[in-house]
């Protein structure tokens, strides 16, 4: 199975995260808001100008940049 | 560390918790809101002190630090929550943390609480928002929580401060407790990523125990209400479209709304001014005291009503979960500027005052975003430049229909947002700091804002801005009063006075540099006046072109004729078409508040980037301007 960064699914799409990268502070912050290894996540949607994504995580919704989504291996 | 001052210190507890967790909704009924916010030594963020009120039976110190996910500080406010509660400069640690946990969001938020527990802290949890976990067929096992975590657990109420008793009851208890042996300091514990990770895992097994499902409430939960709210207010077209409603709504109430209240401002200290002139003629105090004190606080108070709808508009926004959808809407375009979705709020306030503007940049992370965005903050249109604009558009239109000065107002504003995104894109490219860009924000459920939070939010905020801008605004007004009254104060004629006092003076000499803008030493004089306030300028030009009327409508009249007609030593009209357009484009760029700056440097925390921002805006308007007296003379428009 090949993996794919959250910022390429598409829309709608659920999935577990295989693992983070990026340096430590950005992986330390997406970790504090439940972004974890074998964490379910959902691509909601996205903010009008097609950034930020709007990402479903332990029943919360956050915003990421693309930039910040491409370190969440899914 | 602090054991030196341990016996003779009152013990203190401080509120910990995740944005949007409750706190500050907890901190409101603790305190019954009485609470003083204070700047944190040696940093430009803010918290909040205040003792739990009588009515609960003990009055402890009580401190709200800013919201944090976890206590590896990332951020300048995260990093005073870690300082205040584990080496506070007068308090030393805090003897009680109450972890403010939300209900709907255990899983993320008891992350902190290990963190805190792996410190040392004395730990009461606080469980908020339990009626929406009700909702939504969660409830929450407080007791089997309390065995999970082995530490109290308390449910609390927000909206009608249920549990409150229980809390302070439990804090009490917890004192005593510690009271009787001897206290183990609370020490930064290290954390690793994995430990964030093992921690995340095993919340996820506590809330399998603690969790029980019942039906739901609501057909819909509070979750899904937002997700239902969410896809219209972040949809690709209704989204923007409700952004602008939203925004030109919060815009134009700034404005309509205040009008009455500052027009009130305005006669109070107009009615004052008038009665002690009744009360003591021809006195050289009575002068002091109303053209100078009393003109100087009105000039800082008349702004006051304008600023505080800005800030209910903006405590409705942060209270009902808008503030963050707004902030994600606008992220990508101004990212493209250099700058951030969270400069999006600062740069709003930015066209009622500058000075909370920049105090509101305080919430941007990264550095090289925030001086960008307080480096612009200025070119934002204030309210202040509005009877400026008044006057010049009058001037410009003058007997012709007056929606075209409107239109004209609306140009003005329209092309100060063009300038500030050149201007901060320029900055972008020159500006020689590297600093990571990160947005990552979370979109909270949309709630009900609460009025006593709002209304006690915006008060306090108020209230800053007073005790900021307020003292040089004062100074330098006085400083100007001083400047057109002397030397010659015994003179009758007020003209002749002003023409020969220092600033008059001044104004002579430095009248060259006004001569390419079309302007005399009269011009010059309202120009300098203006650093005291932009709005000065007004009624400089009253005073240096002799308009001795009270009434305003009239007063304005009458300076429009005699505009019309000053001419300079040459024998050339002053105030024409390319003139006029001139000081309006000197006014829209120009950096004329000395509030600005003296702020500025305080939120840059660098005499370097507010003299350079001074410098730069002052230039660029003067250069700009001439060149359009000059561009506009050479085609024939006088």
């Amino acid at each position: 199975m090949t993996t794919k960064t959250l910022n390429e699914v598409p829309l709608n799409f659920e999935g577990k995260i295989v693992s983070l990268s990026g340096d430590d502070l950005l992986v330390s912050r997406l970790q504090e808001l439940g972004f974890i290894r074998g964490e379910q996540v959902k691509v909601r949607g996205r903010a009008p100008f097609g950034e930020p994504l709007l990402v479903e995580v332990r029943g919360t919704t956050i915003a990421l940049r693309k930039r910040e989504a491409q370190c969440i291996q899914l | 560390m602090h054991s030196a001052v341990e016996t003779d210190r009152k013990p203190f507890v401080a509120l910990v918790g995740s944005p949007n967790s409750g706190k500050t909704t907890l901190f409101n009924w603790l305190t019954g809101l009485k609470y003083r916010t204070v700047n944190y030594p040696g940093a430009t963020v803010e918290y909040s002190l205040g003792e739990t009120h009588d009515r609960y039976g003990a009055s402890l110190p009580v401190m709200d630090t800013p919201g944090t996910y976890s206590l590896l500080a990332k951020s300048p406010e995260e990093q005073v929550t870690v300082n205040a509660i584990f080496t506070h400069p007068t308090l030393g640690a805090a003897d009680v943390v109450i972890a403010v946990v939300d209900a709907t969001q255990l899983s993320r938020h008891l992350l902190v609480v290990e963190q805190l527990k792996k410190s040392n802290f004395q730990i009461v949890v606080a469980l908020t928002m339990i009626d929406l976990a009700h909702e939504a067929g969660k409830e929450i096992d407080a007791e089997m929580l309390q065995i999970e975590l082995g530490l109290p657990v308390i449910p609390v109420d927000g909206r009608l401060g249920g549990g409150i008793n229980e809390l302070v009851a439990e804090i009490q208890r917890s004192l005593n407790k510690s009271g009787t042996s001897v206290r183990v300091m609370p020490k930064l514990a290290a954390w690793t990523s994995s430990e964030t990770e093992t921690t995340l895992r095993h919340t996820a097994d506590v809330l399998l125990k603690v969790i029980r499902k019942t039906p739901k409430q609501r057909k819909l939960d509070a979750r899904q209400r937002t997700d239902r709210i969410d896809s219209v207010l972040l949809h690709p077209v209704f989204g923007l479209i409700a952004f602008f409603v939203i925004m030109t709504t919060l815009f134009s109430t700034i404005f309509w709304a205040a009008a009455p209240a500052m027009d009130g401002v305005d006669s109070l200290f107009t009615l004052v001014a008038e009665w002690l002139q009744k009360a003591a003629p021809d006195s050289m105090l009575v002068d002091f005291l109303t053209e100078g004190v009393i003109t100087s606080f009105a000039a800082v108070f008349v702004f006051v009503p304008q600023i505080f709808i800005l800030f209910v508009g903006i405590s409705i926004f942060e209270d009902s979960g808008y503030l963050a959808r707004s902030a994600a809407l606008v992220d990508k375009p101004l990212g493209k500027l250099g700058l951030n979705g969270r400069s999006f709020i600062p740069l709003l306030s930015g066209y009622a005052c500058a000075v909370p503007a920049m105090m509101a940049a305080r919430t941007i992370n990264s550095r090289r975003e925030r001086w960008l965005t307080l480096f612009i903050i200025p070119l934002m249109q204030c309210s202040a430049r509005l009877p400026v604009y008044a006057l010049l558009l009058s001037f410009l239109f003058f007997g012709q229909p007056a929606y075209y000065a409107g239109l004209a107002l609306a140009v003005i504003y329209l092309a100060s947002m063009v300038v500030g995104a050149i201007a901060s894109a320029i900055a972008n490219k020159l500006i020689n700091m590297k600093d990571e860009s990160i947005f990552m924000l979370e979109l909270p459920i949309y709630r009900r804002p609460q009025w006593p939070t709002v209304l006690r939010n915006s008060y306090t905020r108020t209230v800053a801005y007073v005790k900021r801008a307020g003292p040089p605004i004062f100074l330098f007004a006085m400083l100007m009063w001083v400047g057109v009254t002397f030397p010659h104060y015994n003179m009758e004629d007020t003209a002749q006075r002003t023409e020969q006092s220092y600033l008059g003076q001044a104004g002579k000499v430095v009248e060259p540099i006004f001569k390419p803008l079309g302007g005399d030493w009269r011009v010059g004089v309202g120009l300098m006046t203006a650093f005291a306030a932009r709005e000065v300028f007004v009624a400089s030009l009253a005073i240096v072109f002799n308009i001795a009327d009270d009434n305003e409508e009239s007063m304005q009249k009458s300076l429009l004729s005699t505009m019309s007609e000053a001419k300079n030593s040459e024998g050339q009209l002053i105030f024409t078409t390319a003139s006029a357009i001139g000081l309006i484009i000197f006014f829209m760029i120009a950096l004329q508040c000395l509030s600005t700056t003296a702020i500025a440097v305080r939120e840059s925390n660098s005499w370097k980037f507010a003299i350079a921002q001074l410098v730069i805006f002052n230039v660029v308007a003067y250069v700009l301007a001439v060149a359009a007296v000059q561009g506009l003379r050479a085609i024939g428009i006088a």
